[in-house]
């Protein structure tokens, strides 16, 4: 066993990590700005290095603060949903649903122009509704006698998500060269484009759960034991998880229409914070969130600078970074 | 640490790159004939960057790579400092087009459509921003006066036989995409007087069997070399003997074509290209084509 980390240590670790990660990602990037004119450019926002921070790096490293938070965050509300450290957002069909959507609305685009205001729009708002009504689907599949089977959800959500998946397959048949590629990128994530203006949902969204999940780690923490134990410390139960649900297709499904699929983070960073201080959800809720941000705002860096002026799909470097990382910490743990 | 070196030698790398004077515009390409027509008109000096569609002529590739077409960044793109982006809609993401456009670089969408009409104006539109305005207009002149010669070879040849059904298909994993309507293959078919027989939209899978009930005179497959040998012919109708009943195999002529020509609307190898369709169609001998490099 990896001997624990106290919990506040955990907590100074983290965010003293995220403030580094978050300046690297201002100073690191495709232009070279020296780290001693960092400052200068920041405080001359007109200027070309200005701009460089203030329009292209600085709203990238907080999409990828907030998404990596809200993804890891609600990783940690499905595990706990669950009772299993292999539950992460994508059981519930979020994903899955929110990538349908994505593919209707690149594929069908062109139909769908009479919006033309919410045109540049029209892929976030089509996946998260997507993710939306699979969830909900998942969820109304579970309900057992005006209650919530957990395990029917869990096959239920297995069952549909292999249904989504034959839709996206339908669509890739309709779709041509372009939107398959496009498509085919949106699978895979990117911070790619990140806007102040487009963050601002997903701002919303994020800190609501983040202030509303922590409220519930009692209840998640009693959980562990099992529903009717849970029931028995009076916790309602069927609230809990119906909200569970609630949080993790809002938060998931918002973050997955802002930045397209970016798997792993939702799954191994709940457990690798669970392996360093164990799963008590009071600090285990928040941790996840932080160390979240971090993991998605080192990844981006990576992205950005391997291949630059090119850029990779952040997915890959968050599989790449963290699956071994992932993997030591498992093989450590063996006796 | 590798990281650490890897951000070092992108650095060095920046640094040695940074040095050129600012007087000519800097640009910025994205989409293979886009590139291929700057090319063309002699403003090869002010490429400073291009997309991964662009390959020709092979010594673009040296140039630094802003990623695939729909996949630039904003800051990679900037890193070039270009003072010019150039592409097709297919460029994207949008907001990285806008991220562009704040910081002051102008960002240009060129037509991608498959006529002459969208390769005059482009090259007008490139004209005026490149300085190269007498250049255009004679490029387009000489590139439109090809496409007539291969006009009268399709006239004269149309007189004595009937126009050979033509597939083009791009070979993906597990299948074959073939080209159908208002794609630049199915243009590029008629122009050199065949008849493309797919009947769908832009590029959609097609079974084997589909491409056997459609009679093929001519199979053309695009690939990446654009030359296909006989080994590769061979290994393709071994891999399907119901091909061995096709018109195409059976008189020889499945042809390779290069895939790049078809990336971008219409390019400045297509007129060669038509002339060589037009002598494969309708068994001319080869017409001597001059290779523009």
């Amino acid at each position: 066993m990896i001997n624990r980390i106290q919990p506040k240590f955990l907590f100074i670790g983290l965010l003293v990590l995220l403030i580094l990660a978050f300046v690297l990602s201002l100073s690191i990037g495709a232009v070279p700005i020296p780290f001693n004119q960092l400052g200068k450019a920041v405080l001359s926002p007109h200027s070309q290095e200005g701009l460089i921070i203030w329009q292209i790096r600085i709203p990238r490293a907080l999409l990828g603060c907030i998404a990596g938070a809200v993804l890891a965050i609600c990783g940690v509300a499905m595990q706990g949903l669950f009772r299993n450290p292999l539950a992460d957002p994508g059981l519930i069909g979020v994903s899955s649903g929110a990538s349908l959507g994505a593919g209707i609305a690149i594929v069908f685009s062109s139909q769908l122009a009479f919006f033309s205001t919410i045109a540049p729009y029209l892929l976030s708002i089509s996946a998260f509704i997507g993710g939306l009504i699979v969830t909900w689907l998942v969820y109304r599949l579970g309900q057992r006698r005006g209650t919530t089977d957990v395990a029917t959800m869990l096959l239920a959500g297995i069952a549909i998500t292999a249904l989504a998946g034959a839709g996206i397959g339908l669509l890739m048949h309709l779709a041509d060269d372009t939107m398959l590629r496009k498509l085919t990128f949106w699978n895979m994530g990117s911070l790619n484009g990140a806007m102040y203006s487009t963050l601002w949902p997903l701002l919303i969204v994020t800190v609501a759960i983040c202030i509303f999940l922590p409220l519930r780690a009692d209840g998640l923490n009693a959980l562990l034991l099992g529903e009717s134990e849970a029931r028995h410390l009076g916790i309602p139960v069927e609230r809990l998880k119906i909200e569970l649900v609630i949080c993790t297709a809002l938060g998931t499904g918002a973050a997955v229409a802002a930045t397209g699929l970016i798997g792993f983070v939702g799954l191994v960073v709940p457990h690798l914070i669970r392996l360093l201080i164990g799963p008590n959800h009071r600090f285990l809720l928040p941790a996840s969130a932080i160390a979240g941000a971090c993991l998605l705002v080192l990844s981006d860096i990576v992205a950005r600078v391997v291949f630059a002026p090119a850029e990779l799909q952040i997915g890959i470097v968050t599989a790449f970074l963290g699956a071994p990382f992932f993997l030591y910490l498992l093989v450590r743990r063996r006796y | 640490m590798r990281k650490y070196w890897l951000i070092l030698l992108f650095f060095v790398g920046m640094v040695c790159y940074v040095s050129a004077g600012e007087s000519h515009p800097r640009v910025v390409s994205a989409g293979g004939s886009i590139t291929e027509w700057i090319v063309a008109l002699g403003a090869e000096n002010d490429l400073v960057g291009v997309d991964t569609t662009s390959l020709y002529p092979e010594r673009i590739r040296k140039l630094p790579k802003v990623g695939y077409q729909r996949q630039l960044n904003a800051e990679g793109v900037a890193s070039l400092k270009p003072t010019l982006v150039v592409g097709t809609p297919e460029m994207g993401p949008e907001t990285v087009m806008k991220q562009l456009n704040d910081l002051g670089i102008r960002v240009e969408t060129l037509s991608n459509t498959a006529d002459f009409k969208a390769v005059a104006d482009n090259l007008t539109t490139l004209g005026k921003l490149l300085n190269k305005e007498e250049q255009a207009k004679q490029l387009y002149q000489s590139y439109h006066a090809k496409f007539d010669q291969v006009d009268q070879l399709v006239k004269k040849a149309q007189g004595q036989n009937k126009p050979p059904k033509v597939i083009l298909v791009m070979g993906i994993q597990g299948g074959l995409l073939a080209a159908g309507r208002g794609t630049t293959s199915d243009w590029l078919i008629k122009q050199a007087g065949g008849k493309n027989v797919v009947s769908f939209d832009g590029y959609k899978s097609i079974s084997n069997e589909a491409l056997l009930a459609l009679k093929p005179d001519v199979i053309i497959i695009a690939n990446r070399t654009g030359r296909l040998n006989d080994e590769a012919i061979k290994k393709m109708v071994d891999a399907d003997p119901s091909l061995a009943l096709t018109n195409a195999v059976k008189n020889n002529k499945v042809i390779g074509l290069d895939a790049s020509l078809l990336v971008a609307g219409l390019g400045p190898r297509l007129s060669d290209e038509a002339l060589r369709l037009v002598a494969i169609f309708y068994n001319l001998p080869s017409v001597q084509t001059v290779l523009v490099n």
